[in-house]
């Protein structure tokens, strides 16, 4: 280091106070007297009166991310620009707007949804009666009769759902899966003749005059 | 690639218009039981303006909620019988006001299956579908002033349970007073729905075996001061409907059960009350092992062969 620079480095150490009072009345004589050294020094001051003063700016956000954004692209394969669309990590900026924003589609996206599986279930609702349901024997004695069917709220008052199979001794029966619950039903003979069960322990009005039988299936 | 908030959100929007759109496409066309509905209708006598006319009506009525297979049962058994596209029409209607007016729509349904498969004539069916729909708005006014009262809901079904007894209760003509009493007597002990469905179900049932309604009402409040459960006011309906079909008298019966009351019994009477020789001598299965089973039909619960003929 020659003795130019070593006056140099002591000027630094003087601005930034790092000198002895001693040394820097020392640097200060030498500098006064010497005008090269003098010019230096002031240039030097000058910078520092500058930075100390001037307004400092805020570093704007994604300030990193912008100046990258502004070099040229480098040259890339089709393929790989596909892998890194599908791949390649991502920054995702939040504002509060945004996740508001988000939060609502989410919202109206599970209502949807949800909705929709309200409606699957109307659909598929016979299938879900014999998810977790329990198996009820409903029989009834006709010896006489040519066919015998189950009407009810659990078939949706069907005849055609509910038709029962004649054992050899004149009783007919049919399995019917059910949840449980509280069914109202009736008899049909011959597709025509509803009748009530005799043996239902209740009977309800069916709202046109009638009785329904009822039947109620617990866990 | 970055991705950057306006993008995600775009991606989002257009996720959910895609759900939206096929939740629409299939109300709007309801699968399976719509092109069921379309096949019976274009398959019918109907004119080429009635026909497209019961289609919109159906078309609408599922858009508005009301189950397309329900609807489907209508449209079908209405033409099976030969009705006007109209009085299907005026069917459906019933139905979509119901839904519209956010009440129990299933009850409405039931009933018009019902007089359809029954034969019962589409006036009647239509008078009396329409009434339970008003006893139904009613009784969800009255449900919902007893929820705010204190009555507690424990299930999501408990609600509309309440709504469904309330307006069978109405259907016989209870007066709303007394059945907001009730509610009023369940909200007061900290009761729920099922308690109070329990005893309107139980007092509609004993005003519809001909019991006067003084009586009924005197006997359920007596229940629900003892703080019988939902089990032990069905006991009750049972032990009436068992001594209505022993021949026993009215003021006998309710004598005997306000007796069986006082003494501690709760609602399994007729467990000590048969006199018969057991299952009996039909097809029956029903009932407790005391009662004799009338012969005719029978239901049992369980497994196949676990009944006995």
């Amino acid at each position: 280091m020659d003795k130019m620079d070593k006056e140099r480095h002591l000027i630094h150490e003087l601005l930034d106070g790092e000198l002895s009072p001693e040394e820097r009345r020392d640097l200060l004589d030498r500098v006064n007297s010497d005008p090269l050294l003098k010019r230096e020094f002031d240039d030097l001051r000058s910078v520092v009166d500058m930075v100390e003063t001037g307004e400092r700016l805020a570093v704007p956000p994604a300030f990193t991310s912008q100046v990258m954004r502004r070099l040229p692209a480098p040259r890339v394969s089709f393929r790989k620009r596909v892998s890194s669309f599908f791949f390649g990590a991502r920054v995702l900026r939040w504002n509060l707007a945004t996740a508001l924003v988000t939060l609502c589609l989410v919202v109206i996206a599970t209502g949807a949804l949800l909705q929709m599986q309200k409606k699957g279930n109307v659909v598929s609702y016979q299938s879900s009666v014999e998810k977790s349901s329990r198996t009820v024997i409903i029989s009834f004695q006709a010896p006489q009769a040519k066919a015998v069917a189950v009407a009810g709220d659990f078939n949706q008052w069907s005849i055609e759902k509910g038709l029962m199979e004649k054992k050899s001794d004149g009783v007919w029966t049919l399995e019917v899966p059910l949840e449980p619950g509280t069914y109202h039903y009736m008899f049909v003979v011959d597709g025509e003749v509803w009748v009530s069960d005799p043996s239902a322990e209740l009977f309800r009005d069916d709202g046109f005059g009638n009785k329904n039988s009822v039947l109620r299936v617990s866990l | 690639m970055r991705l950057n908030a306006p993008r995600t959100c775009l991606l989002i929007l257009i996720t959910v218009g895609l759900l939206m759109v096929s939740q629409v496409s299939m109300a709007e066309t309801g699968g399976k039981e719509f092109d069921e509905i379309k096949i019976s209708v274009e398959q019918s006598s109907l004119s080429l303006e009635k026909k497209t006319s019961l289609l919109k009506r159906s078309s609408d009525a599922i858009s508005a909620g009301v189950p397309s297979a329900d609807i489907a049962v209508i449209v079908k058994r209405g033409l099976a019988r030969g009705m006007d596209g109209r009085g299907i029409e005026d069917f459906i209607g019933i139905a979509v006001k119901s839904k519209e007016q956010n009440l129990p729509v299933r009850p409405v349904l039931d009933r018009i299956q019902q007089g359809l498969s029954k034969g019962v004539p589409p006036e009647q069916i239509s008078g009396s579908a329409r009434r339970l729909g008003e006893k139904l708005a009613t009784a969800d006014k009255i449900v919902d002033g007893l929820e705010k009262s204190g009555v507690k809901v424990d299930k999501r079904s408990d609600k509309e349970n309440g709504t469904r007894a309330v307006a069978r209760a109405l259907e016989k003509t209870i007066p709303e007073d007394m059945i907001t009493k009730m509610g009023m007597k369940v909200a007061q002990k900290r009761g729920s729905f099922t308690t109070f469905s329990a005893s309107i179900n139980t007092i509609t049932t004993f005003v519809e075996m001909g019991m006067p309604l003084e009586h009924a009402s005197k006997l359920i409040n007596k229940a629900m001061d003892k703080g019988y459960s939902e089990k032990e006011m069905i006991g009750m309906e049972r032990d009436m409907s068992y001594m209505m079909r022993e021949g026993w008298m009215m003021d006998d019966a309710m004598k005997s059960m306000e007796t069986m009351m006082n003494k501690g019994f709760a609602g399994n009477m007729h467990k000590g009350m048969g006199t018969g020789p057991g299952l009996g001598s039909g097809a029956g299965m029903g009932g407790s092992p005391s009662m004799p089973a009338a012969p005719g039909g029978g239901m049992h619960h369980g497994g196949p062969g676990m009944g006995r003929h």
